[in-house]
């Protein structure tokens, strides 16, 4: 207060002081960038658009992948499906005991069964298999069929009934006819799930029985004498014995098909050493073997 | 401070002696407005139909996806000695087959065997190779390519148009073929005659494609094309009148539409009447063609007058990126027809069973995400559709292709448009692979090799619909899609000398090859804005209006008239748009003359009576 005297004179009127603070707000658009900020932070929040859009992997090897599967039964192994019960008559004649029975591929993500998790599984009917195996007609389980050849009359002299069975062996391929588990079913984009690498065991489910068969991926009678699963003890190491290895492409050039899997064998050796094992399914089955108790 | 007395006021230290001075505050008081935040006031409700509905319309991912059914009528016969065409052909006729000539002499033994295709030549998946062998390029059979051994699917956007594009108009096919060279910039090509209606001198102009004009607009006749053969070429059109009682000739290029049609049915869409007063006798001639341009407002022709041109469409999608397969259940509209050949009706002795057609359908599915953001059609605007293209890979070598190499890496497929592929019983020289040898049909690719052998891939460019552009409505007709054409390959069948099937060789099977994908249609209504700023980048200025001019995008779901606009599926942050394609073999040509009146072909030219 640097003035000596002020006089302010009175009047009827109020009085007002001008106190010129700067206060210039500047509101526009204010509410409409909250606005904005609000959707932001809600999509931030509230949804990642995940793709779980899948496609179809076919089978790099050739125009068909092969499977073949092999029975126990008194110290050997059959490829045919006898050893689990079967008779010609229910393999020839399609059988609900047969046709309703089926493979169960499953594939994991890991071949060590602490840290695996399932991952998808493949059905193939077991009336996917070739029926092309020719069998003598038992006049004990099929007379029907047994004198109804005999009396057609196509037979040569001397020959007897016989008719083609299911024998556990499986070609598919993408024809118009039997396709069936040839596809691999799997994400297209790797952003959600990266793994592309699968480890395949397979199980027999058997309508006949109800019981399941576990498969192994090698013959452990061979060579010959080396183990004898009626009597050696010990157990199945799982990467060693129960999976062959799947691993999916994307291709990235014009070469058709663009999406592929293939198939490898897979042991220990290459689980330690991280080798690929050799490439199967095309020329070479894929073979599975009965699993045995030790 | 509401006082009648005055007020002094001093200094603390002037009031009395020993006093001190001190401040006075005085305390402003501020109006504010200013409030507490309520808690919940800038909550948002989450409603998930809101929020996909504003993920849907911003998301530009497309993934298209639909169903394809064969549809045609396997007419096309011809003569052979090849053994792989005669081990699959259809014998025709088929009570007598082609029996050995050694053992049952006759009018119908062989070979030569006459006959037509078997049907898998018209399957997106044979099962076998069936072709005449030998024909080269062609490889081993797979079952894993084989989706892609007679037809091969792209996708495709309109990426350019070429005004220059040649086209050929033909008026006559007997006694030498005579028409019009012309480019798809000179407009729509017609042929013209004089008619009396009413009384009046009239001019009849016809055209062989949707001529596109309304009521009250005119049309201009142009000067650039030349014509050949007997054609006459009409550039102008001399009118007499008398001024001052002096008779003067005016030559005439506007012209503007009185009345459409002849009277007969759709004949409006083809026919334009000009009524005219001073003609001269003999100013139109016999034979006359020409092109003309439509012109929606004569004061401002400039501005009002279309342009014509082809699109030029661009693959986006490689060989390798979509699925086919065949439909479950599905087996078309018409029943398979197929027949058995007993050994006695056959050369070799074989007892065989053939299909002559079967109608099946077809799944496909593209593997590889479109995002439209990266594209924009000929007029820089937002990509509005996708084509499905359908191009035909010929490995098993049915049908005829031309090339320097002798193998079949080129393309079979010619290409024309409406007025090319006309029902009258002639094969138009324009689509001939025989007379005109164009058969690259992407020209704008720099492969020569185009077509088959190696496959086209991403970044390909093939000709595509005949378009008429209007810079006042800004927007585009399709005046005729481009068609392509298939020739049965001279190694699999040709003319018969000594059967009963001496012309259907010449002909050929139409297909269309690119297939509208609608995904964000351009609005029926115009907006309009003064200042480039309130305008899209694609606006195009008005120079008489004065103002941007320019047709919003639909958003999905947005309906205008008549139900104008799209929806389809939106999941995975990508929209799935289907199209279900009746993909159409036309026979065209000599064929058309020998139909039979209780054959089916009546059907097919129904379908074929606008080509």
């Amino acid at each position: 207060m640097s003035v000596n005297r002020i006089q302010i004179k009175a009047s009827l009127g109020e009085k007002q002081i001008t106190i010129p603070i700067g206060q210039t707000f500047d509101e526009v658009g204010r509410e409409q960038l909250i606005r904005d900020y609000e959707v932001v932070e809600q999509q931030d929040n509230v949804n990642i658009i995940q793709d779980y859009e899948t496609t179809r992997y076919s089978f790099s090897g050739g125009s068909f992948i092969h499977y073949e599967f092999k029975f126990y039964s008194g110290g050997t192994y059959f490829d045919k499906f006898k050893p689990l019960g079967y008779k010609d008559y229910e393999l020839a004649k399609n059988k609900k005991s047969f046709v309703n029975s089926f493979f169960k591929f499953d594939y994991w993500d890991s071949p060590l069964r602490k840290e695996q998790k399932l991952m998808f599984s493949i059905v193939v009917p077991a009336n996917n298999c070739d029926k092309d195996y020719p069998a003598m007609v038992d006049i004990n389980e099929d007379p029907l069929e047994y004198f109804s050849q005999l009396a057609s009359g196509d037979l040569a002299p001397g020959q007897l009934p016989e008719y083609d069975i299911y024998h556990p062996y499986i070609t598919v391929g993408p024809t118009q006819v039997r396709n069936e588990g040839y596809y691999i079913q799997w994400l297209k984009e790797r952003n959600l799930l990266e793994i592309d690498t699968f480890y395949m065991s397979c199980n027999f489910f058997n309508a006949g029985t109800g019981q399941s068969t576990r498969m192994i991926n090698k013959n452990p009678l061979i060579p010959s004498g080396s183990w004898n699963p009626t009597t050696d003890l010990g157990t199945y190491d799982y990467p060693e014995w129960f999976y062959y290895q799947v691993k999916l492409t994307i291709r990235e050039g014009t070469e058709t098909p663009k999406y592929y899997y293939n198939v490898y064998n897979y042991s220990n050796m290459n689980l330690q050493y991280g080798i690929q094992g050799s490439s199967i399914g095309t020329l070479t089955p894929i073979i599975f073997y009965e699993y045995i108790e030790p | 401070m509401s006082t009648d007395k005055n007020i002094r006021a001093l200094r603390g230290s002037a009031r009395f002696a020993g006093a001190t001075d001190k401040d006075v505050g005085l305390q402003a008081f501020l109006e504010s407005d200013k409030r507490n935040l309520i808690e919940g006031d800038r909550n948002l409700v989450l409603n998930l139909q809101d929020q996909f509905n504003f993920e849907r319309q911003y998301s530009t991912t497309y993934r298209l996806y639909g169903k394809i059914d064969m549809l045609y009528h396997n007419v096309i016969s011809g003569e052979t000695t090849n053994a792989n065409t005669i081990a699959n052909m259809y014998f025709v006729p088929d009570f007598r087959g082609c029996p050995d000539c050694l053992l049952y002499p006759g009018p119908f033994c062989g070979p030569p065997c006459s006959g037509l295709p078997p049907a898998v030549t018209f399957d997106m998946i044979p099962n076998r190779r069936y072709g005449p062998g030998g024909g080269g390029g062609i490889g081993p059979f797979n079952f894993a390519t084989a989706y892609q051994d007679n037809w091969v699917l792209y996708t495709s956007y309109i990426y350019s148009h070429l005004s220059a594009e040649t086209m050929q108009f033909h008026i006559d096919y007997t006694g030498g073929t005579s028409g019009l060279d012309f480019v798809a910039g000179d407009g729509i090509p017609f042929t013209l005659e004089t008619v009396v209606i009413d009384g009046k001198d009239t001019l009849r102009f016809r055209t062989r494609a949707r001529h596109g004009i309304q009521p009250g607009e005119y049309i201009e006749i142009q000067s650039t094309p030349t014509s050949f053969g007997g054609a006459n070429l009409i550039t102008t059109i001399p009118l007499t009148y008398t001024l001052n009682l002096v008779p003067t000739t005016r030559f005439e290029t506007i012209f503007k539409i009185d009345s459409f049609g002849d009277g007969t049915t759709n004949s409006e869409d083809y026919v334009l009447n000009v009524n005219i007063k001073g003609i001269d006798s003999g100013a139109i001639p016999s034979k006359c063609v020409g092109t003309f341009k439509r012109i929606i407002n004569i004061d401002n022709i400039v501005e009002t007058k279309s342009q014509y041109y082809v699109h030029q469409h661009k693959l986006i999608s490689r060989s390798n990126d979509y699925t086919l397969d065949r439909t479950g259940f599905e087996f078309g509209i018409y029943n398979r027809k197929g027949r058995n050949f007993s050994d006695k009706k056959t050369p070799d002795g074989i007892e065989k069973t053939v299909i002559k057609e079967e109608f099946k359908s077809y799944l496909y599915c593209f593997t590889r995400d479109f995002d439209a953001e990266r594209y924009f059609d000929n007029w820089n605007r937002p990509v509005s559709e996708f084509y499905l293209t359908m191009l035909p890979s010929n490995r098993n070598a049915m049908w005829d292709y031309e090339g320097d190499s002798g193998l079949a890496a080129n393309s079979p497929a010619t290409y024309g448009w409406n007025w090319n592929f006309q029902p009258n019983g002639f094969l138009d020289p324009f689509i001939d692979i025989d007379t005109l040898p164009h058969n690259q049909v992407n020209l704008f690719q720099t492969n020569p090799t185009n077509g088959v052998d190696p496959l086209p891939t991403s970044g390909a460019t093939f000709r595509g619909a005949f378009v008429e552009w209007n810079p006042y409505e800004i927007k585009e007709r399709i005046i005729s899609e481009i068609g392509h054409a298939l020739k049965l390959n001279p190694s699999v069948l040709v003319e018969g000398v000594t059967t009963q099937v001496p012309h259907e060789k010449h002909s050929i099977y139409k297909y269309k090859p690119h297939h509208r994908i609608l995904i964000r249609p351009f609005s029926n209504t115009i907006n309009y804005s003064d200042s480039l700023e309130n305008s899209p980048q694609y606006a195009r200025y008005l120079i008489s209006e004065e103002t941007f001019r320019w047709r919003n995008q639909l958003p999905v779901e947005m309906y205008e008239d008549n139900g104008y606009g799209v929806s389809y599926p939106y999941l995975n942050d990508a929209h799935y748009p289907h199209l279900s394609v009746e993909f159409k073999h036309i026979p065209v040509g000599p064929i058309l003359n020998k139909i039979e009146p209780m054959s089916s072909m009546t059907m097919l030219n129904e379908m074929i009576d606008v080509c």
